[in-house]
């Protein structure tokens, strides 16, 4: 279970199973993109996507199909942004479906969207400024 | 540079209850295992590929993916390598010359090198020539103009970019995977880059091809395309169309940026809030090189854009930057001053045929304002043109154009300026 509440060091997050992330959804009563989701969950994705060796280019592109795309888009086609994490990042890959498995509508699938975006930006961040 | 409206750029809806597919996940380890190539697996050809290239294949295709595509492409050999393995067909040569010792584009057998490079003027062969011909004119792939460069542009390689240039074409599990490396190839890309492309849409769809390597939408209904992150920044959003159309490799590198058709409200304000910094980055820089200014798409109440659009000639030298890419050098012609509406209508019809792009600047009769946006292709009497204010594709047919009734998404009606397109290349094959 992902405390969100807790402030997690580096090495926690790297250790955290983000398949997880999205098991209490995505989004809050209040309509919201969950606290745990777009908190802990886009810097502990970034931080595992980096140390992966996920090029940020493949997380920026599935971002831009994820964005166009509706969920019943990328359900049809799941590889318009899974294409190029699928072939050689299986356990980034991993959360990532758990992410579209968890979306029961076209709300919980513009959530997913916000903690790829939160994720692709603090890699960026990252990548430009380091740790 | 204001529109007169916008429409909404969301794309369309799909009907399938199916759900995604599960990786099955990579043999290899995944991708916190420690690089597992064995030293004494990988025998790389000489000449035929560098370290470099293998590094750049592994960033992208993994482990596992590596070691697969080179030992498709004869890069490497098994340990205990097939007893035999099969010969590639023979192939005629689509230029005269003496000898055909190259695999054909289109076949499926690993690249022989042992027959040693091929002489400039049997490296593209008909079958390869037949290949190209399949996918020129489908929309968003390649166009008779560029594919009327491919033979040339071969023919002037150095051996060793040829032979790892065949082998990725050997390597290549589509036609259409073929015809973007060609693409990316006369656009005027270097091997190292075409090698890094050549991974990253290795095995990839029709349709994910079809989308990320272009900047104007060909299968989303025309919405999708890329978009100006600024008040004014028409002129150098439709030039990165432009490119795009051309550069396979441009366009894939904009795509993944994070976004390209979002309308970013306040990119000069807060341009932290763009979806895709690249796109805020380029258009602002263009703009300070075209002497435009920048400013917010949206402006909070009461308050006037200090956003200023550049001139059609500024327009014009923008595209002419891509020259090394296009292959054209345009000159601006404006209407009816310099060209009849009717004399400008045949240039768009006889160039975009072709798969020539035309740069034009819209407006209505009344305003001295206008827009600049790109002609992408005709067919049936009626143009494809790309708005860059909402980033859609939109057809008009050429009455539209005549009788200055066009429908734009950003409202423009009037063709007033064209860029009229001169060749710097020669044609080596016509197709």
């Amino acid at each position: 279970m992902i405390d969100p509440n807790k402030d997690y060091t580096k090495d926690e997050q790297l250790a955290l199973d983000l398949t997880t992330l999205f098991d209490d959804g995505l989004v809050a009563p209040d309509g919201q993109v969950s606290e745990v989701v777009r908190g802990i969950g886009t810097t502990a994705a970034a931080h595992q996507a980096i140390a992966a060796g996920v090029p940020l280019a493949f997380i920026g592109l599935a971002l831009t199909n994820a964005r166009e795309n509706t969920l019943e888009t990328t359900r049809a086609f799941p590889e318009d942004i899974m294409a190029e994490i699928d072939n050689a990042y299986p356990r980034f890959a991993a959360i990532m479906y758990a992410g579209l498995d968890a979306c029961g509508d076209e709300q919980d699938y513009r959530a997913f969207v916000q903690w790829l975006e939160g994720t692709y930006i603090i890699m960026r961040s990252i990548e430009e400024h380091g740790p | 540079m204001s529109p007169a409206g916008t429409t909404d750029v969301g794309a369309p809806q799909q009907s399938s209850a199916v759900k995604p597919v599960r990786a099955t996940g990579n043999p290899s380890g995944g991708e916190f295992a420690a690089p597992a190539v064995p030293a004494s697996l990988v025998r790389l050809t000489p000449g035929a590929a560098t370290p470099r290239d293998v590094l750049h294949l592994q960033r992208y295709a993994g482990n596992a993916g590596t070691i697969r595509a080179l030992q498709r492409s004869g890069l490497i050999q098994r340990e205990n390598p097939p007893a035999a393995a099969p010969a590639p067909p023979s192939t005629t040569p689509a230029t005269t010359g003496t000898s055909a010792a190259t695999t054909p584009a289109t076949g499926g057998a690993p690249a022989s090198t042992s027959a040693g490079p091929a002489a400039p003027e049997t490296r593209w062969t008909e079958s390869d020539q037949a290949m190209i011909d399949r996918m020129v004119g489908r929309s968003g792939v390649i166009e008779s103009y560029q594919a009327g460069q491919i033979a040339g542009f071969i023919r002037r390689m150095s051996a060793p970019a040829y032979e790892m240039f065949r082998d990725w074409l050997n390597l290549a599990e589509s036609d259409m995977e073929r015809a973007f490396l060609c693409k990316a190839l006369v656009a005027n890309r270097n091997l190292a880059e075409i090698t890094e492309f050549a991974a990253r849409i290795s095995g990839k769809s029709e349709r994910w091809m079809l989308r990320n390597l272009n900047l104007v939408s060909f299968t989303m209904g025309g919405s999708g395309g890329v978009t100006q992150q600024f008040d004014a920044s028409c002129g150098p959003t439709a030039a990165e169309a432009m490119r795009g159309t051309y550069d396979p490799i441009y366009a894939l590198y904009i795509r993944s940026g994070g976004g390209v058709s979002q309308q970013t409200a306040a990119a000069f304000t807060q341009p932290e809030t763009a979806r895709n910094q690249r796109l805020v980055r380029e258009q602002s820089r263009m703009m300070a090189t075209a002497g435009g200014v920048t400013d917010d798409r949206v402006q909070q109440p009461g308050v006037a854009s200090s956003g200023a659009g550049i001139t059609m000639a500024a327009f014009i030298s923008l595209c002419n930057g891509f020259t090394g890419t296009t292959g054209l050098r345009f000159r601006a012609k404006d209407v009816p001053t310099d060209l009849s509406m009717s004399a400008a209508v045949t240039v768009l019809r006889r160039n975009l045929s072709q798969g020539i792009t035309i740069p034009a600047f819209v407006g209505t009769g009344a305003s001295g304002n206008g827009h600049f946006v790109m002609f992408i292709s005709a067919a049936g009497g009626r143009f494809m043109i790309h708005d860059p204010w909402t980033g859609e594709a939109v057809w008009q047919t050429e009455n539209q154009i005549l009788t200055s009734t066009m429908a734009l998404p950003s409202g423009w009606n009037t063709l007033w300026a064209i860029g009229a397109p001169r060749r710097t290349r020669p044609q080596d094959t016509p197709t």
